[in-house]
């Protein structure tokens, strides 16, 4: 039995070989560039950007890349804690800005001195900018992304003629929301009982084939809908309606009582505008109707949804170009061919008290923002920061930095010529013509009160209303009371 | 002898003390410290730890949060039912296994056998066990036997807490049916043999012999079930996400952080210590009644 | 007769009841070899084809030797270091009746009780004061969180153990740590099967430790790699053409090593158990 002693003094004497090993062979604070990188679909790319200037400047370069979300940010948390803090880290939105700038965390670009660096700061395009009071500027854009109504240009050939995509692309953007109403019951018919009548888009009437195309006869309904997904009605729907009374996150994070109470009639066409939508979903086999299977956290997920739209099962798909390597994954047939149609609400211009906004202009847009900013540590030494300004600057201005963002990275740079850049996405592709014609609206969820898009209202749509098969005016008052009643409350106005 | 074991208490006793004390007695004083601040995880709001003491403002706030009150009681209601269906259902699953002759072995290995996985896809894979078999292919309006309660039980409060039950079930009964085996072969088979002389019916020795026989590793089963119930997280995000108010503590505590900007790392933490508290309290109660039962029957 | 009847239906019941216990396990084995929109379409129907194109593929996405590896030699430094430090206080424990001992059993029971969440954030700081936020770190918290449970074991058989082998041991002229070894430890070995599988089930199985502790270093655990693999491939969804094979593979150890081993797996948590 000593044998036994023997084994777990061995035991012991490896334990303590290996201690060594690990510490010693740990690289301890050995770079002069530490980057925390909040987006994990660009893990690989910046790693190789990172690598690319290092080579070129002799800087040694650390990334750290996680998803984007919750846990990413406890780790952030954690790593701030330590001695070997990054020095540039990502901030989400204007809420996530809260905690580093009261912990003292960021560096405002204000206090930055002239040089390259403020000039690229102060070139952030003014609606962009990362900022908690108007003024100051926190934050370096990755990119911009977009979202709205997807959709396959070769349905719609299926559905109205060969070639009659262009001209429709066009005209259901600047269509009504009536116009777009319309659409979508013609659409649901022809899916039902095979009617082929006709709609009028913009002035131009477009003539369902009166026989099926193979394409169009996949179809099982207009909307491919998540409905266990409280995010997709949640954040990005919602945000159009608060594209009404809010011209970006700032604004809507300093809202007083009187704008958030002239959120109701926005709210209220917003759970109009959810209703109708939800009335016309696809399933996999047939049109998916409201109740328990529409919140099915395994069938009516973010991916069963992709799926079906994959699958050509539904005409319209709400999502942003992230979506474009889910949809790719289910079928990559489709991907060359989509475009974004804006979502509409049922919506006056009376209701729209956002400055330079109208409810035409509302229902013509999608919307463009910046996802995630690079924020630089302000507890890091001088010379810390000074390389995490020089790699943001060559990032984001020198033509091998940019060939990273856009080629790698696959992002839309926010800064760049639009007409110089070459994507290879189609989704990307019609973001950049929205941005050119300056049809776009901002991202004013992000200021929000945190959790109150997804898991207040969101939430309270999916536990009450998405299993219901009647939504009545009630239901609307009710979505609409309660979205203002918790935004007061958590913003301390009540 | 006794003065042997003195001298040798400090020494041999050290390299756990040293361990526990760096890894759980100082943080979690320090946790308990941080539970009277407004600690916001990476600094302390209005400048150091002293500057931010906020006195109980922290547990006051926790009992006013109704996701705290509501998580609390939802984990206390999980708790119990989870505890005695696992143990009836691993005591049933013992005592069949050890009623069986061939193939124990077998069936006593594919019981024990979800003990062995974690992790993501397990939630995923008893969401559709849920969602799907039973909401459609068992018990759904077109399934096997339409019982409208067993379909759709993740969006309903109630419903969810079963369906949890379920889930914990089919991971820790496999063990506890082990512990109740040994427990079982541990009884001197001469007892049922002396109870039937005496006419004793199936039901009547189970009850006279086998139960109170079996008090220690029900003291030990219950000791362990009750720890892990109570600590449940994974098997409670994967399931619900906490939506239909179906948030247990462990997971209200996590997602307090992500309930404000910034982060009320003070309150989380306050609401851990009154979970501490709530754990202690009940388990002691549990032991302490479940060994004086020990001491009485034997 | 009617004996056998009733052994019949046993034999249904458990049958039935090994069916459903196994249920899960089968899904999780036939969308290992799906393609993503088959997982999402039919989820429940055997795969069209049975490609084991995923299983390579999750293999390489998670590099799944040297992940195994890591996990490996975690699990097993994790478990020495609480089988080796926990044994021993737990004995000393049971025999010293010192105030003091009763206190350290208490405080030992009681960190049982004690939520993840309320020591992780001061937990990690004071580790990274320490230089710790390695491998080695991650060994010495496993250590740590896996000692209550063991000591309070250990400490429930050591005190079935008469006392007289260890006095006869002693006037042989052995010493402490050598009787200790060479008497006590390997008496207490049911104790220590139970808890190997206890703390090592876990261990194997946790993300969240060496999550916050190694991250995104280099020494990446097999869970880890799974965490990555999953976070890296798109912002929304779930890759489950990736994630059920990695999930398959990373439990094909484990199970392996319980088949072997399950003879002494079983009496070790049945004897370690109920004497605790």
């Amino acid at each position: 039995m000593k044998n036994t002693a023997r084994i777990f003094c061995m035991c012991l004497a490896v334990v303590m070989c290996f201690s060594c090993l690990c510490g010693c062979g740990m690289e301890r604070a050995g770079q002069d560039l530490y980057i925390f990188n909040g987006k994990g679909e660009s893990a690989t790319a910046l790693a190789a950007a990172a690598k690319e200037f290092e080579n070129e400047t002799g800087k040694k370069v650390k990334t750290f890349s996680l998803g984007s979300g919750t846990s990413s940010i406890d780790t952030l948390r954690a790593e701030m804690n330590s001695k070997n803090m990054p020095t540039i880290f990502s901030i989400v939105n204007i809420q996530e800005l809260k905690e580093w700038e009261e912990g003292g965390y960021v560096l405002d670009f204000n206090t930055v001195g002239q040089g390259k660096f403020k000039d690229l700061a102060d070139a952030v395009p003014e609606n962009m900018r990362l900022t908690s009071d108007g003024t100051n500027s926190y934050g370096i854009p990755y990119n911009v992304e977009g979202y709205g109504y997807i959709v396959d240009t070769r349905m719609v050939d299926a559905l109205f003629g060969d070639g009659a995509s262009s001209g429709f692309i066009k005209d259901v953007r600047t269509a009504s929301y009536e116009e777009f109403q319309s659409l979508v019951e013609a659409v649901d018919k022809y899916i039902k009982e095979g009617t082929a009548s006709s709609v009028t888009l913009s002035g131009t009437t477009y003539n369902l084939r009166p026989e099926k195309a193979e394409l169009a006869g996949k179809l099982t309904g207009v909307f491919a809908v998540a409905g266990a997904d409280k995010w997709t009605y949640g954040d990005h729907m919602i945000n159009v309606a608060l594209n009404a009374v809010f011209s970006n996150p700032a604004e809507a994070a300093a809202a007083t009582e009187k704008q958030i109470e002239s959120l109701r009639e926005p709210m209220l066409s917003y759970a109009r505008a959810l209703d109708f939508k939800t009335t016309y979903a696809a399933g996999k086999n047939g049109p998916l109707a409201r109740g328990a299977d529409f919140i099915n956290t395994t069938t009516a997920n973010y991916d069963s949804a992709v799926q079906l739209f994959a699958d050509s099962k539904a005409l319209f798909i709400k999502q942003g170009n992230w979506a474009y390597t889910n949809i790719e994954k289910a079928n990559g047939d489709i991907v060359e061919t989509l475009e974004f149609i804006p979502v509409k609400l049922p919506i006056s211009d009376a209701a729209v008290t956002a400055e330079g906004m109208t409810a035409d202009k509302l229902n013509r847009s999608i919307s463009v923002y910046v996802p995630n900013y690079y924020a630089i540590n302000a507890k890091a030494t001088e010379e810390q920061k000074q390389t995490a300004m020089d790699f943001l600057v060559w990032l984001n201005t020198s033509e091998t930095g940019q060939k990273f963002v856009v080629e790698e990275m696959a992002f839309i740079p926010y800064n760049a010529d639009h007409q110089d850049i070459e994507l290879d996405n189609s989704l990307g592709e019609s973001i950049i013509r929205y941005m050119e014609s300056g049809d776009v609206i901002s991202n004013p969820y992000g200021g929000a009160p945190v959790t109150w898009t997804t898991d207040v209202v969101g939430l309270d749509i999916m536990e009450k209303y998405l299993i219901k098969e009647k939504w009545t005016e009630e239901d609307y008052k009710a979505i609409a009371d309660n979205a203002i009643n918790k935004w007061k409350e958590m913003a301390g106005l009540k | 002898m006794d003065k042997y074991y003195k001298k040798w208490f400090l020494p041999v006793v050290t390299p756990a003390a040293i361990l526990f004390f760096a890894v759980i007695v100082i943080p979690f004083a320090a946790g308990v410290l941080y539970s009277f601040t407004s600690w916001r995880g990476t600094y302390f709001a209005g400048g150091g730890v002293f500057e931010s003491f906020v006195g109980f403002d922290n547990y006051i706030a926790a009992f006013k949060n109704p996701r705290f009150t509501n998580a609390f009681f939802y984990t206390v209601k999980f708790t119990l039912l989870a505890v005695v269906v696992i143990n009836v259902v691993a005591l049933v699953l013992a005592l069949m296994v050890t009623s069986v002759r061939q193939g124990a072995g077998v069936y006593r290995t594919v019981f024990f056998l979800p003990n062995l996985l974690g992790g993501l896809a397990l939630g995923f894979i008893w969401q559709f066990i849920f969602q799907n078999v039973f909401s459609d292919i068992l018990f759904g309006a077109n399934g096997i036997v339409s019982i409208p309660f067993l379909t759709n039980m993740l969006q309903d409060s109630n419903k969810a807490l079963i369906a949890l039950v379920f889930m914990v079930t089919w991971q820790m009964a496999g063990y506890m049916m082990i512990i109740y085996i040994t427990g079982l072969n541990n009884i001197p088979a001469d007892l049922y043999e002396a109870a039937q002389i005496d006419g004793a019916g199936k039901l009547q020795q189970f009850k006279v012999i086998t139960l109170p026989m079996l008090m220690p590793a029900i003291t030990i089963v219950f000791f362990l079930t009750l720890a892990n119930c109570f600590k449940l997280l994974d098997q409670n995000v994967a399931l619900t996400d906490g939506n239909f108010n179906t948030r247990l503590l462990a997971m209200q505590i996590l997602r307090t952080t992500r309930d404000t900007a910034p982060p009320d790392y003070g309150m989380a933490q306050a609401q851990a210590v009154i979970f501490f508290v709530l754990i202690a309290a009940v388990t002691l109660i549990q032991l302490s009644v479940t060994k004086r039962r020990e001491v009485e029957l034997s | 007769m009617k004996k056998k009847t009733n052994l019949a239906i046993l034999y249904v019941v458990l049958t039935v009841l090994s069916a459903v216990t196994l249920s899960p396990l089968a899904f999780l084995f036939i969308n290992s070899f799906k393609t993503q929109s088959e997982i999402i379409g039919s989820p429940t129907a055997l795969p069209e084809q049975w490609n084991i194109g995923y299983i390579i593929r999750a293999a390489g996405e998670i590099d799944f030797f040297r992940s195994l590896t890591i996990t490996f030699v975690v699990t097993v430094l994790s478990v020495a270091l609480i089988v080796l430090v926990s044994s021993l206080a737990g004995w000393i424990i049971a025999r010293s009746k010192t105030r003091l001992s009763s206190l350290a059993l208490y405080m030992f029971t009681a960190a049982m009780l004690i939520p993840f969440q309320a020591v992780m954030y001061p937990l990690l700081s004071i580790f990274e004061t320490a230089g710790l936020k390695n491998i080695t770190g991650l060994i010495i918290m496993y250590g740590g969180f896996g000692l209550s449970l063991s000591v309070f074991l250990y400490h429930g058989f050591a005190k079935s153990i008469p006392r007289g082998i260890e006095e006869a041991a002693l006037i042989d002229g052995a010493g402490a740590m050598r009787m200790f070894f060479s008497v006590i430890f390997p008496l207490m070995k049911s104790t220590t099967a139970t808890v190997i599988i206890l703390n090592a089930l876990w261990i194997w199985n946790d993300y969240l430790l060496p999550f916050l502790v190694i991250g995104n270093g280099s020494n990446r655990t097999l869970t880890l790699e799974l965490y990555f693999a999953r976070m890296t491939a798109g912002q929304f969804g779930n890759p489950w053409e990736l994630i059920f094979p990695a999930v398959l593979i990373s439990i094909v150890p484990i199970v392996t090593v319980f088949l072997f081993l399950q003879k002494y797996i079983v009496r070790g948590v049945a004897d370690g158990a109920v004497k605790g």
